[in-house]
């Protein structure tokens, strides 16, 4: 009897510390802004940027099988861009457009603030980009620091996507 | 016996574990929905109104918001503290928002109305925060509405270094919205965190609390 008090005891314990976030990842936007996981792009970026940008795109195809098809400049759901802002306190922002445009429904831009990025490596460069990406498919922010959803780069430590972003991800899509 | 027993508890516990698990994940599963319409709510009465759904939206636009990350992350006053070159209470004279390479920025000017930390050159400071209102546009950095003529509220800053004209001399906010308290007169001066997800900096309500007082 003891025992089985010990144990209920101890489940329930373990209960109240298990991880008070199963799931850390949250949506912002209100959700799904793009009807599939599909996207097209158009890159005006810079020689040291594109790289690392189309690392995180194929680091997102692997973890949740999106595709990123190179497209024009008026008929793109994604538009990668860097200039110089400054000391903004931000190392790149990404935001949703709607229609209001032309012929597509929907537009992220997706902007490098060089002022910082600038003098990251190419490895950080691509864990920047992936979170933004991670924005393109409707994700908001964690604080857990071993997701790619993490509010800062100085804070984070991945640059891929892993199981709580990609949860997030597959929830939605 | 014995062996049937410990059995039967055993699976007790498992079933108990199991329930405990779901009702965590749907706990949590509704945070994160209420985390974010309150977050929606905050944005006044322009809610974005955009379901998830995929057919075209046919509603204009009010609220645009950037994701960002962040170059410096604030949790606790210390740090903000510590990396904040200036903090000031100050009052919003005026705003002006603008376009810079694609981005809507706002350079608000504002009377210094306490100094806290660093030199105050003059009675004036000028702030330049990500957002604003433009061509009948609101953008909002996250969850932070810009400053706005008349509010008043303690803010961490630091020089900011750029090509932005409208913003030569002026001040950045640390942390692009983390360092900033808004100070609510209507509920007796009780402050409001611009900083919505750093524990220690959300649950800021008083001078007090940011040990400025
Ligand atoms: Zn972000």
């Amino acid at each position: 009897m003891k025992k089985t008090v010990s144990l209920i005891a101890g489940s329930l314990i373990l209960l109240t510390v298990l991880p008070s976030s199963i799931f850390a990842y949250t949506y912002s936007d209100n959700g799904k802004p793009f009807p599939d996981m599909n996207f097209t792009y158009y890159s005006t970026l810079s020689a040291n940027y594109s790289g690392p940008a189309s690392a995180a795109m194929t680091d997102w195809s692997r973890a949740v099988g999106a595709t990123y098809t190179a497209s024009n400049s008026t008929s793109k759901e994604i538009h990668f861009s860097d200039n110089d802002y400054g000391a903004t306190g931000w190392n790149a922002t990404t935001d949703h457009h709607h229609v209001q445009f032309s012929s597509y429904d929907y537009l992220d831009e997706v902007r490098a603030n060089r002022h910082y990025m600038g003098s990251m490596s190419a490895v950080d460069r691509e864990g920047v980009f992936g979170h933004e990406l991670g924005h393109v498919f409707g994700l908001g922010h964690t604080t857990d620091p071993w997701t790619l959803m993490c509010n800062s780069l100085n804070g984070r430590v991945v640059v891929t996507p892993q199981l709580d972003d990609i949860q997030g991800v597959e929830s939605l899509y | 016996m014995k062996n049937q027993k410990n059995k039967i508890f055993g699976s007790i516990i498992a079933v108990v574990l199991l329930i405990g698990i779901v009702f965590i994940i749907n706990d949590n599963r509704k945070a994160s929905h209420v985390h974010s319409s309150a977050n929606e709510l905050r944005q006044n009465n322009q809610i974005l109104v955009n379901d998830t759904t995929n057919e075209p939206s046919s509603h204009t636009n009010d609220i645009i918001r950037y994701h960002g990350d962040l170059a410096n992350n604030y949790n606790t006053v210390t740090e903000l503290t510590y990396d904040s070159e200036a903090i000031y209470k100050v009052e919003v004279i005026n705003s002006k928002s603008f376009e810079y390479e694609g981005v809507v920025f706002t350079v608000s000017t504002a009377n210094v109305v306490e100094n806290y930390k660093g030199d105050v050159i003059s009675s004036f400071v000028n702030i330049l925060e990500t957002g604003g209102n433009y061509n009948n546009t609101e953008y909002v950095f996250e969850d932070s509405s810009v400053l706005k003529s008349g509010d008043k509220a303690v803010v961490y800053l630091k020089k900011y270094e750029g090509p932005i004209p409208e913003a030569q001399g002026a001040f950045v906010i640390s942390g692009v919205y983390q360092g900033k308290f808004n100070i609510d007169e209507a509920s007796g001066d009780l402050l409001v965190p611009a900083a919505v997800e750093q524990q220690e900096l959300t649950e800021v309500r008083s001078l007090i609390d940011l040990n400025l007082e």
